[in-house]
């Protein structure tokens, strides 16, 4: 507990660690969050990053407090938390009460204890649940903090709850070979980052949840994508951004391992055009047309018919073309940007 | 009877020792041979770890026609171009593929992978032996072969193909040249350019 408040005082934080991590997983954590405040100012924001994180100043103060706002509490993921959960009384006024997300699987996941997820915030599915069933969503949080005889009411996705999993501590996820440099700490907070949108959106935005990758995109079939503009995954890559660009003892090997980490956040977010299962059909029918036009054309080769040579060629190229038109980049399908307003309930109170 | 049994003893033992000595280099050399073929057998039935990328990758970059291209080179810059090639051979093994990320467990694919993670770093390790001596135009040019080839290829990650073409870029930057990126698909330019080296 001794690393706790010390970190707690130090930082004016209103962040609370379980004190169930071991003293050392304590300290990294707390280490990184002071890392936070001590990195230098980012350079100044653009015009979207502004629209995305919803601040003006892009000094360390400000975007520590953006992330302490989202996250109250960080535990292990242990079942005891998961199985601590319970109803409280009814509440009927949730705010946007018959406004769901639409696709609800991936809430699931910040649950699922078999779920290997470096981090969740499972804030949001308690919330949800609450919402759903018209009472107040409780978590038993008395085995990870001192002075919480009782569980604590969800009331808004905000509470902030993260899950932490073992392997967000194991080596394999160093980018340094003891895991402490500046751009450790950087990989670590951009998680923490992408968890703390997770308390954010109201209605059909609740929970910035992720959607189901589709046909085509690297993840296909996982829900590690985001449809929204400024959802978790653009969250945690502009902090990566911004580091990078005031980093001054980051080697170009670990600017590298942040460069990567940066690219495949941003491949998720969808700002293109989304294949439908009709489209990848549709894509495999032509490719077989393709395939059957070119064989045809390698049949007539060098035998003196040019007409039919010519108009194979043509096919051939019509047939990319619709292919191509099917695949397009579609300005105007860019990602949408979801209001961030988080769901509070104002009037319920223990 | 004794003494010509010692002598025949002797003589027979005298005629093995010749024969053995005259035979030692032949012996040795087929031992080496043996050695040699199992280590090709091994070189040649070693599957790439199912990595298809890895075929596409090295097939146009066998090492005998590399060392014949190279031939005129100094000693040490073909020393420098042979590091480089075996390099980057082992890293191609090593990257994952965008069949990897679909295949990974519930939850795994919510941060990034440990192995994608990794692949920054080794891309960055071959990475910094070519930026050491951008005068060295044979190494200068496998690697932008490399990186172009790698940015190019379908069955990497969108965030390796990034990397590669954005590592392609630094090294053009390091030469004080320019490198023209419009053949690259928009999705992967777009964030290259967010990154850019000229941007630093």
């Amino acid at each position: 507990m001794g690393v706790q408040n010390s970190y707690a005082q130090a930082l004016d934080s209103t962040i609370k660690i379980s004190k169930r991590f071991p003293e050392n997983r304590m300290r990294l954590i707390s280490q990184d969050l002071a890392h936070l405040l001590k990195m230098p100012n980012w350079n100044s924001l653009s015009e979207n990053e502004k629209k995305v994180l919803e601040i003006e100043s892009a000094d360390n103060h400000t975007v520590f407090k953006w992330m302490d706002a989202r996250i109250g509490f960080l535990v292990p993921k242990e079942n005891e938390v998961i199985n601590g959960f319970s109803y409280g009384g009814s509440f009927e006024d949730y705010p946007s009460k018959d406004t769901f997300p639409k696709d609800l699987s991936s809430l699931f996941l910040f649950t699922d204890h078999t779920a290997r997820t470096l981090m969740s915030n499972p804030s949001v599915s308690y919330y949800f649940a609450g919402k759903v069933n018209a009472r107040i969503a409780r978590v038993d949080l008395s085995h990870h903090f001192d002075n919480f005889p009782k569980p604590i009411s969800i009331y808004s996705p905000r509470v902030g709850i993260i899950f932490v999993h073992d392997d967000f501590f194991k080596s394999h996820l160093y980018i340094s070979p003891f895991g402490r440099k500046s751009a450790d700490r950087i990989l670590r907070l951009s998680h923490l980052f992408h968890e703390a949108r997770h308390s954010d959106g109201n209605g059909k935005s609740l929970g910035f949840y992720h959607m189901k990758c589709p046909p085509g995109t690297d993840y296909a079939g996982q829900f590690a994508c985001d449809r929204a503009s400024n959802g978790a995954y653009t969250i945690g890559s502009i902090f990566i951004k911004k580091s990078l660009e005031v980093c001054r003892d980051c080697t170009e090997e670990e600017k590298d391992s942040l460069r990567i980490y940066y690219f495949d956040s941003q491949s998720r977010v969808m700002n293109k055009k989304i294949l439908t299962p009709e489209d990848v059909e549709k894509i495999n029918q032509l490719e077989n047309q393709l395939d059957h036009t070119a064989h045809q054309l390698f049949q007539v080769v060098g035998e003196n018919q040019s007409e039919r040579t010519r108009i194979l060629e043509k096919e051939i190229q019509n047939i990319l073309s619709e292919i191509k038109e099917i695949k397009a980049f579609d300005e105007k399908s860019q990602a949408e940007h979801w209001d961030a307003t988080p769901e509070v309930i104002g009037i319920y109170h223990e | 009877m004794n003494k010509n049994l010692k002598l025949l003893f002797i003589g027979i033992g005298c005629f093995i020792l010749v024969g053995l000595i005259s035979f030692k280099d032949k012996i040795i050399t087929s031992k080496n041979l043996e050695s040699q073929n199992r280590q090709q057998t091994i070189k040649k039935t070693t599957p790439p770890k199912d990595k298809k990328s890895t075929k596409v990758l090295a097939t146009n970059k066998d090492k005998i026609p590399m060392r014949k291209k190279y031939q005129n080179l100094k000693e040490k810059e073909k020393t420098l171009v042979v590091q480089f090639q075996d390099q980057r051979d082992e890293l191609i093994l090593q990257l994952p593929l965008v069949s990897d990320l679909q295949t990974l467990k519930r939850g795994e694919a919510h941060h990034i992978t440990p192995s994608l993670l990794k692949t920054g770093k080794r891309l960055s390790l071959l990475k910094e032996l070519v930026l050491k001596y951008p005068k060295v135009k044979a190494l200068q040019e496998e690697a932008d072969e490399f990186y172009e080839t790698c940015a190019d290829d379908r069955d990497f990650p969108t965030s390796i193909r990034s990397l590669c073409l954005f590592s392609r870029l630094q090294l053009a930057k390091n030469r004080k040249e320019t490198f023209d990126i419009s053949p690259y698909p928009l999705e992967i330019k777009q964030m290259v350019m967010e990154l850019a080296p000229s941007k630093k």
